[in-house]
């Protein structure tokens, strides 16, 4: 065994029984047992398209509920714009405008009247 | 494997499928293997069954990204090795301890007489001091029989780094077992 050479490609059978022997567990059948036990609850799985379809039920009925916020938002905003159309006054607006510009003229009359 | 008649890659790719059953006797038929993996990288039992376990779940998990066109042993392997490597650097972490610290050292008692224990007992020593990597590899390609190619897909490494692992720790093996015939009676 320790004649060989390092670099050998070959497996050295006297090396690797020792070697598999520092590498041998205590009690390999309880480890395979309780590793069954593990393995023998897994949850079952699906295919990649199972999941996807589980996570697009969700997403369609997401959709679907925004679709209809959007529409009725939209009926909202259409009846809201019908409502602001302009109305027609009941009083003539131009009769409320003032005929001159500026209050200054009365109060300089005043001024005057009294010189 | 078990003789059942189903070859590997048909159980890998029903396992690739979700059948849990063909998952659970693949990961059954390399487990032992898994095990001594796992122990090479933390020197522990206790703890490389937990990552067995671990590594049992992730590799469930996982399983739509394997390849049923590849083999499942380096696949599975990998992922039982990274998730010892995880492990041990999070022991690190805690303990902020060396490796070599960290790993137990069973020392031979006195009372182990015979030249087999002793052997043996050096044999521990020497992979004991070995570096986790180099530990896992002389043990596949020694113990178990592994190919180059299939110990570097184990580990992630390229094949020349493996031949480098397995010289550096044959090349201590054997030191550690001819000072054994060395030393005086």
């Amino acid at each position: 065994m320790t004649d060989r050479s390092p670099f050998d490609a070959e497996r050295d059978p006297e090396l690797g029984e020792l070697v598999r022997g520092a590498f041998t567990g205590p009690d390999p059948a309880g480890f395979e047992l309780r590793l069954g036990a593990t393995l023998a609850r897994l949850p079952e799985r699906g295919s990649q398209w199972d999941v996807l379809a589980a996570w697009a039920r969700p997403g369609v009925v997401a959709a679907a509920v925004a679709a209809g916020f959007l529409l009725g938002f939209a009926v909202w905003q259409a009846w809201r714009a019908r409502l602001a159309t302009p109305a027609v006054p009941s009083v003539a607006v131009a009769m409320l405008q003032p005929t001159t510009r500026g209050g200054e003229q009365p109060i300089m009359y005043a001024v005057l009247e009294g010189r | 494997m078990r003789s059942t008649g189903v070859s590997e890659s048909q159980w890998a790719a029903a396992a690739n499928k979700g059948d849990a059953d063909a998952y659970g006797r693949l990961v059954l038929a390399h487990a032992t293997v898994a095990r001594r993996i796992a122990y090479g990288v933390l020197g522990d039992w206790d703890e490389a069954d937990d990552v067995v376990q671990d590594g049992a779940l992730a590799g469930w998990q996982a399983i739509e990204r394997y390849d049923p066109a590849r083999a499942f042993r380096p696949w599975f392997l990998r992922i039982v090795a990274n998730a010892a490597l995880d492990q041990l650097r999070r022991r690190r972490v805690r303990d902020a301890d060396s490796l070599d610290e960290s790993i137990p050292s069973r020392q031979a008692g006195p009372d182990l007489a015979t030249e087999r224990v002793l052997m043996r007992s050096r044999i521990d020593e020497a992979l004991a001091s070995l570096p986790e990597r180099q530990r896992v590899a002389v043990m596949l390609f020694d113990g178990e029989g592994y190919s180059h190619a299939e110990i570097a897909a184990v580990l992630g490494v390229p094949e020349g780094t493996v031949r480098s692992y397995v010289f550096h720790a044959r090349r201590a093996l054997r030191r550690a077992l001819a000072a054994l015939v060395e030393e005086p009676a």
